[in-house]
């Protein structure tokens, strides 16, 4: 049986880190920054930043705010209705497999002639849908 | 270059790749509300299978995928340079077509085709990874757009009303 607390102690690895260790991590290596330059953006230690990574200290939601700002982005969050979520998945699985396929292949060619005839902000915005 | 990936299965059906369907057109297969534009494939390591996907390749003119040249590099590979990369992202005359040897969360193409199910599209049979495997590979892969589809797919896969589903 795994105990947080030798998680925590660094004894045992944490192999399934925590949403907010993922998202700094990710942060960080997008923006090509060690554990030590985003420690000195973010006014504090590589130690505190590893520990923050590794799971074993979880951070408030305003400190990942901080620290994904230090790395040059903007932490987005927002609730998602999985009943709506859930219908669309439900008029698929209704459809036969080819037309699911058929379905996917339209909104695929759909996004990429978008993106190529909207200016670059929007076409931004279609590509991270 | 239009994206065609009935094309792009039904040159890996002629040329005989074995290989098994990943990604978001795996998702989509299962049932997923999932926006993708490429194929995401992972084929089988033997020698005389990388020998038939570079033919494939070749076929479907696949150039190396790069952000600043929208043809693409030239690419030539035989089966020995296909093996040495673990990732190929290509542009071919048919779209976007990635090929990765071990998807993350994966081992590779003998761990996704156990339990693969093969379905019809438009007349090429496609070996597509079962649901959890997708999931799996997802929820692995960690990155954004994987992250906000999850929770549907988990659903999905706890329903288990995919395979049931498949109607051709």
């Amino acid at each position: 049986m795994l105990y947080s607390h030798e998680v925590a102690s660094g004894r045992i690895p944490n192999t399934n880190p925590p949403v907010s260790a993922s998202l700094v991590r990710e942060a960080r290596r997008r923006a090509g920054l060690t554990q030590t330059e985003l420690a000195t953006r973010a006014g504090t230690t590589q130690s505190d930043i590893a520990r923050l990574e590794s799971g074993r200290r979880l951070p408030t939601l305003e400190r990942v705010r901080a620290l994904a700002g230090a790395c040059g982005f903007e932490l987005a969050l927002g609730l998602r209705n999985q009943d709506d979520d859930w219908a669309a998945v439900s008029r698929n699985l209704a459809l036969s497999v080819e037309a699911r396929w058929d379905k996917t292949v339209a909104a695929a060619r759909f996004v990429r002639t978008a993106r190529t005839a909207l200016p670059a902000a929007a076409s931004d915005e279609l590509r991270s849908h | 270059m239009s994206f065609d990936p009935t094309e792009i299965v039904r040159v890996l059906e002629a040329n005989a790749v074995r290989y098994v369907l990943i990604g978001g057109m795996a998702a989509t297969i299962h049932g997923a509300d999932y926006v993708t534009g490429d194929v995401d494939i992972t084929p089988a390591t033997d020698s005389g299978n990388l020998t038939r996907l570079s033919k494939a390749l070749h076929d479907l003119d696949a150039r190396i995928r790069v952000a600043d040249e929208p043809a693409g590099l030239p690419f030539d590979p035989d089966a020995g340079s296909l093996a040495s990369v673990a990732i190929w992202n290509l542009v071919t005359n048919a779209g976007d077509l990635d090929i990765s040897f071990v998807p993350s969360g994966t081992r590779g193409y003998r761990d996704l085709q156990r339990d693969a199910v093969t379905v019809l599209i438009h007349g090429v049979a496609v070996p597509v990874a079962s649901l959890a495997d997708v999931v799996r590979s997802k929820e692995a892969a960690g990155r954004d757009k994987d992250r906000l589809a999850l929770p549907m797919l988990r659903r999905l896969l706890a329903e288990s009303v995919s395979r049931r589903s498949f109607r051709r």
